[in-house]
């Protein structure tokens, strides 16, 4: 499974990670830095193993731990219709 | 959680209205944006990442160019929304086919008393442009700025606005140098709009209520969304002379040139954001919260201290600060 951010959703960057932008919903979301990572790496090529793995590398954690915490990020993003799943 | 610019702005488009009872934070003087100086504004908000536009009189409908600044915005894409008094919607299909995300009318008060506040047949054009917003499928909100003379009314304004199909029903906060609730009166509101919500009514108080963890309403707040004073924090206010100011209740001429306030077009934002003194003693709360626990979480009303004491003093609704001063 491969998410992609949609690319109409803008991000600022901020010190404590970015805020996202849905401009077809008029919706702000926050991200932590960890929220922002996972959010660049969905560029409809990176598998979410490969960004667990990414993430666990960041982050010095196991990778399964990492696995857990990306798989529940991207599951809120896809509640919220901001990633497709290719 | 300090942000690096405004993610939300007020643009005072102008200070010309119908006028009403009420002492207005950005009293009628028949100053105006022109549509040139609103888009180039516009423009300025959206390179600063800024997303959400919240377009502010005066009254917008009255203001030329209304429907064109909307779209304006719109392309940028950022959210648009609208604070009226619904005195004239005759643009109404034209703002709908412009996009416009939202638009809020005020309910002071049963008929007699909102025609007192706001004029001769002003209750009734708001319920027509409630209504007619609401029919066209845009986001409508009702305002009632409570002050201590319709304090008794709310239930029957809830009533009212209950029986119209909008969104959420918001309470603000009358700031005035002398008619303010005082700190029982908040106590007592957001007590009442805490039963109001427990039978299922769509209602709100606004964030200059940032003590409200300290009352009943705390068991309505998701804390981890509240923010208390967005002022300085998340929102931004230009006003139609170009300066920028931290909350809607310092877009006066008088108030904005009294503190000093940079000029959109003079300066850029995120300088006025990152470097105006003003601005970053608003940030910090006031004097008397320095040392209350919510400090973080609230830090008073900046604008309710500042009209009443001129300065950043203490929060004279606040049913705690007092308590802390001491």
């Amino acid at each position: 499974m491969i998410p992609e951010k949609r690319d109409d959703v803008i991000c600022r960057e901020e010190e404590f990670g970015a805020i996202i932008f849905d401009p077809s919903a008029g919706r702000m979301h926050k991200l932590n830095t960890e929220g922002h990572d996972i959010w660049n790496l969905c560029d409809g090529k990176t598998d979410v193993d490969t960004i667990a793995k990414k993430m666990a590398e960041k982050e010095g954690e196991d990778v399964e731990e990492a696995k857990s915490a990306v798989e529940a990020f991207l599951k809120d993003m896809e509640e919220r219709n901001l990633i497709r799943w290719h | 959680m300090r942000f690096s610019g405004p993610t939300y702005a007020y643009v005072q488009v102008s200070r010309k209205c119908g006028g009403c009872t009420l002492e207005c934070y950005a009293p009628p003087d028949g100053s105006s944006l022109s549509l040139k100086e609103a888009k180039l504004i516009a423009d300025i908000l959206w390179d600063a990442k800024v997303f959400i536009v919240l377009i502010d009189g005066g009254e917008p409908l009255l203001w030329d160019g209304i429907t064109e600044l909307v779209k304006h915005f719109r392309s940028k894409p950022m959210a648009t929304a609208m604070v009226s008094s619904g005195e004239d919607i005759s643009l109404a299909e034209e703002l709908k086919k412009a996009d416009l995300s939202m638009v809020q009318f005020p309910i002071e008060g049963p008929e007699e008393y909102h025609d007192k506040i706001r004029g001769e047949g002003s209750f009734q054009r708001s319920i027509e442009a409630i209504e007619t917003f609401c029919d066209l499928g845009i986001d409508t909100h009702v305002g009632t700025v409570m002050s201590p003379s319709n304090l008794e009314y709310l239930e029957e304004i809830s009533d009212i606005v209950s029986s119209y199909p909008v969104l959420i029903h918001r309470v603000i906060r009358y700031i005035h140098d002398t008619e303010y609730l005082n700190p029982e009166q908040c106590v007592d509101i957001l007590t009442r709009i805490t039963a109001l919500r427990e039978k299922g009514r769509a209602i709100a108080p606004t964030n200059c209520y940032t003590f409200a963890k300290q009352t009943p309403y705390v068991t309505q707040m998701n804390l981890d969304r509240f923010q208390g004073c967005v002022g300085g924090n998340t929102s931004a206010v230009i006003t139609c002379d170009g300066y920028v100011v931290p909350c809607p209740h310092f877009a006066s001429k008088k108030v904005a040139e009294s503190i000093d306030a940079p000029r959109i077009w003079d300066i850029d934002l995120s300088t006025i954001w990152n470097t105006w003194d003003f601005i970053k003693e608003f940030r910090r709360g006031l004097q008397a919260c320095q040392n209350c626990s919510d400090l973080s979480l609230c830090g008073g009303c900046r604008a309710a201290a500042y009209h009443v004491t001129g300065s950043f003093e203490y929060d004279p609704g606040c049913p705690v600060s007092g308590k802390v001063k001491e």
